[in-house]
């Protein structure tokens, strides 16, 4: 057993992948402590969801080395995927299952225990108010329902990264608070966090830190007053400095 | 450049809807090539009967007769693919939120939508046709040309009349229960009509011994009403002026008639349709809850249930397999010696490639069609483990119904059994190796009747295949099922080959 304590839980350097002619991500590096909350922002296209889809195996980088809690995912894939969660940003799920069954497949899966597999799906179930569902078929569900089932999914198999691909878009208020409050105690339990989104009071209120990508480049990272700073700025929200950065950076 | 079109008018629309359904095909330089061999090839066949054609010589009323028989074929098989098109498009949706959320006239929307399905199901009878009428325009008289007219003219009505059957099953049974009544009344009118046409083969001796009982069956019935009926199709068929001009006006002026007067059913049918998968579906709740089971009962587990709570899908999946089945009706009663001189109905012989065909269109969900590529790619699980998941659970249902029937062959023909057997077992492997690369379609597993869009090769490759297999367990059970052995040898070894070299790439995985 390697000692993953020790080592950061997210390790990327100079990662770079292309789609064809197109540069997507042009050389990333990053590094993610145990614990930490990071959230992920930039422009659509800036290749967020590409840097993720790297980490989890989705996809194979061209070149650059990713590594989560020590483990290297290209040459031990299934060792580190043993570790994380993906949570993609459209729900995937089988309309003809139900939820329970969904979590039966995911169970199986990553070969988790009975009786713990049980435990948690009705505790996960019941927390995100998906339990008097438990028998529905998934095609009748909304987005929101979709998404927690799919939240559900990624969570019954305690993952200490967690990758989360804008998790909170098109949820309503209620269902988003749920899941903001799944994800601080998931955190305060000492399990890792990334997020890509959108809405700056997400980013402001969950994370630690957070990291700008912008053309496939890494263009700012720090905690919400480091950014200040770097945009030159005294005060001002997230969305003031996020929108002066992109605009400074990536005119550089 | 096109011509300016004023937007929001019908032939806007139009060309709209035929610049997608033009984009979505994939044009490779080998699909060019396969279609101007498989065309050539046709029209080889077709300048050939019409030698054969000219030469019998038919009375007229006894070759409108079968003309109209033919007339008629083709619509009942074109109800099926119609009804397809129709149901495809309304709930899987596409852009029908995009339309009917915008301005457009109801009116508008309903001729254009028809009419791209419509220049779909003419290009598809086309296509088949062609040749022969083009032969027939060669060799016996330019009028066979009318063709051109009366075939589209036959699916035009088709299509009204589908379009009357699925508004008529919305209303009568709801969205939901309406769309699997209408996928598997296809189905049903699909393999009906496989049947029918070789019920129709039946009768033994040569085809020119057949063409001949047809024809004398023919002036037998002549006279009766409903032979006057399918004769007067045949006329206008055949392009006799006057009956010619009473078909086009009931199909053109049928159509106009549904488009104009069904505007608002056609909207609440949208409407309604696009509500049809929200109502939830129960099952039966556990007292225990959850159940683990391993990795592989777990994979067998989902893609079993996917496909057994669809019924539309499940027809689709065994009209798969049963597409061959009428192959055996033409062998009905036909038998051969087998290695121990007993005698063997030949219709036994299609069971290993029908059985490979079905394995064919179950891997083509369980790999090509994944719902979560996301999940499984994400699985502590190495890829090929979960690949080999995935084949079983294709391969399985048609491995068993094989054992059956060669358990139950086994008493009676022995080595011949065993013969079939082992055909089925290599048919199984090459269509799980086939048809697990096919590319993914846009809609996943509810696209299962596209898969073969702009992939006829694979389409043709594999009708040949289900030949070979045919002629291969005809081999094995005349000669000795010692021939399968070198085949299925060498499909292992290619298996192996590929998934070592090349494994399939997962659906959406950039
Ligand atoms: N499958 C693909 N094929 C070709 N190009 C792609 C593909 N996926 C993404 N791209 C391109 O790569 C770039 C990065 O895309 P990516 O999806 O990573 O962006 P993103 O930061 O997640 O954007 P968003 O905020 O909109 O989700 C974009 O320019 C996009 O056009
Ligand atoms: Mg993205």
């Amino acid at each position: 057993m390697p000692d993953h304590s020790a080592s950061p839980a997210l390790e990327i350097h100079a990662l770079r992948k292309s789609y064809g002619a197109k540069e997507a991500v042009k050389g990333i590096d990053l590094s993610i402590q145990p614990g930490e909350f990071y959230g992920l922002l930039g422009p659509n296209g800036a290749g967020k969801t590409t840097t993720l889809k790297m980490v989890v195996g989705l996809l194979r980088p061209d070149a650059g080395s990713i590594s989560v809690f020590g483990v290297d995912t290209q040459s031990r894939g299934v060792e580190a995927k043993r570790l994380i969660a993906w949570l993609p940003d459209e729900p995937m799920l089988y309309d003809k299952l139900t939820p329970l069954e969904y979590l039966e497949f995911v169970a199986g899966l990553w070969g988790i225990d009975a009786t713990h597999a049980r435990e948690e799906a009705e505790k996960l179930l019941t927390r995100l108010e998906l339990w008097d569902h438990r028998d529905e078929r998934c095609e009748g569900f909304s987005r929101g329902m979709k998404q927690k089932a799919a939240l559900a999914g990624a969570l019954i198999h305690d993952p200490r990264l967690l990758i989360l691909d804008e998790p909170l878009t098109g949820l309503d208020a209620a269902i988003a608070r749920q899941v903001k409050d799944l994800l601080l105690e998931r955190a305060r339990a000492g399990c890792t966090i990334i997020l890509t989104t959108h809405i700056m009071e997400v980013a402001e209120r969950l994370v630690d830190r957070i990291g700008i990508i912008q053309h496939g480049q890494l263009v700012a990272e720090g905690t919400l007053d480091a950014l200040r700073q770097q945009a030159g700025r005294s005060g001002g929200t997230l969305e003031e400095v996020f929108l002066d950065l992109v605009a400074t950076r990536g005119a550089a | 450049m096109l011509p300016a079109l004023r937007p929001g008018s019908l032939p806007w629309l139009l060309r709209h809807e035929l610049r997608l359904s033009f984009r979505t095909k994939r044009n490779g330089p080998w699909m060019i090539a396969g279609s101007i061999v498989l065309l050539l090839m046709l029209h080889g066949i077709g300048i050939m009967s019409a030698f054969g054609f000219a030469k019998m010589d038919l009375p007229t009323s006894a070759l409108h007769l079968m003309l109209g028989g033919a007339g008629l074929f083709t619509m009942a098989m074109n109800i099926a693919i119609a009804l397809q098109l129709l149901v495809n498009g309304l709930y899987t949706r596409g852009d029908y939120d995009l339309l009917l959320s915008s301005p457009l006239s109801p009116r508008v929307i309903l001729p254009v939508r028809l009419m791209g399905t419509w220049i779909a199901l003419s290009a598809g009878v086309l296509i088949f046709t062609a040749p022969f009428i083009n032969g027939g325009a060669l060799i016996v008289s330019w009028r066979w040309l009318v063709g051109y007219l009366t075939l589209p003219t036959l699916s035009l009505i088709t299509l009204s009349f589908s379009f009357l059957l699925l508004l008529g099953l919305v209303r009568v049974l709801g969205p939901r229960r309406a769309r699997t009544v209408a996928q598997v009344t296809a189905g049903i009118v699909g393999i009906g009509g496989a049947l029918a046409w070789q019920l129709m083969n039946m009768k033994g001796g040569g085809s020119g011994e057949r063409t001949r009982a047809g024809m004398e069956t023919a002036l037998k019935l002549a006279d009766t009403p409903i032979a006057l009926a399918v004769r007067w199709l045949g006329a206008a068929m055949a392009g006799a002026p006057g009956a010619l001009a009473i078909l086009l006006l009931v199909g053109i002026g049928g159509f106009t008639a549904i488009c104009w007067f069904s505007g608002p059913a056609f909207l609440r049918l949208a409407a309604s349709t696009g509500a049809a998968d929200t109502s939830p579906r129960r099952h039966k709740s556990r007292p225990m809850g959850l159940r683990v089971r391993g990795r592989t009962l777990s994979v067998l587990l989902k893609e079993w249930r996917l496909i057994w709570r669809d019924p539309a899908l499940l027809t689709q999946v065994l009209s798969i397999g049963l597409m061959i089945v009428p192959m055996g009706f033409s062998l009905h009663g036909k038998t051969i010696t087998t290695t121990g001189n007993a005698l063997l109905y030949m219709g036994w012989l299609v069971v290993p490639p029908s059985l490979g065909l079905l394995a064919g269109a179950m891997v083509w969900l369980a790999v090509v069609a994944e719902d979560a590529p996301d999940l499984l790619g994400t699985a502590p699980v190495p890829r090929m483990q979960l690949l080999g998941d995935q084949l079983l659970a294709a391969g399985l249902p048609s491995l068993v119904i094989l054992s059956a029937v060669s358990l139950y062959l086994l008493p009676a023909y022995g080595m011949a059994a065993v013969g079939i057997w082992l055909t089925g077992v290599l048919a199984i492997l090459l269509f799980l190796l086939l048809d697990m690369r096919q590319a993914p379609v846009e809609g996943g597993r509810k696209a299962f009747q596209k898969r073969y869009q702009g992939n006829y090769l694979t389409l043709m490759a594999e009708l040949l295949l289900a030949l070979a297999l045919y002629g291969l367990a005809f081999l094995a059970v005349w000669a000795s099922p010692v021939w399968t052995i070198p085949p299925l040898l060498l499909a292992i070894g290619l298996a192996v080959a590929a998934l070592l070299t090349q494994p399939p790439r997962a659906a959406k995985l950039g």
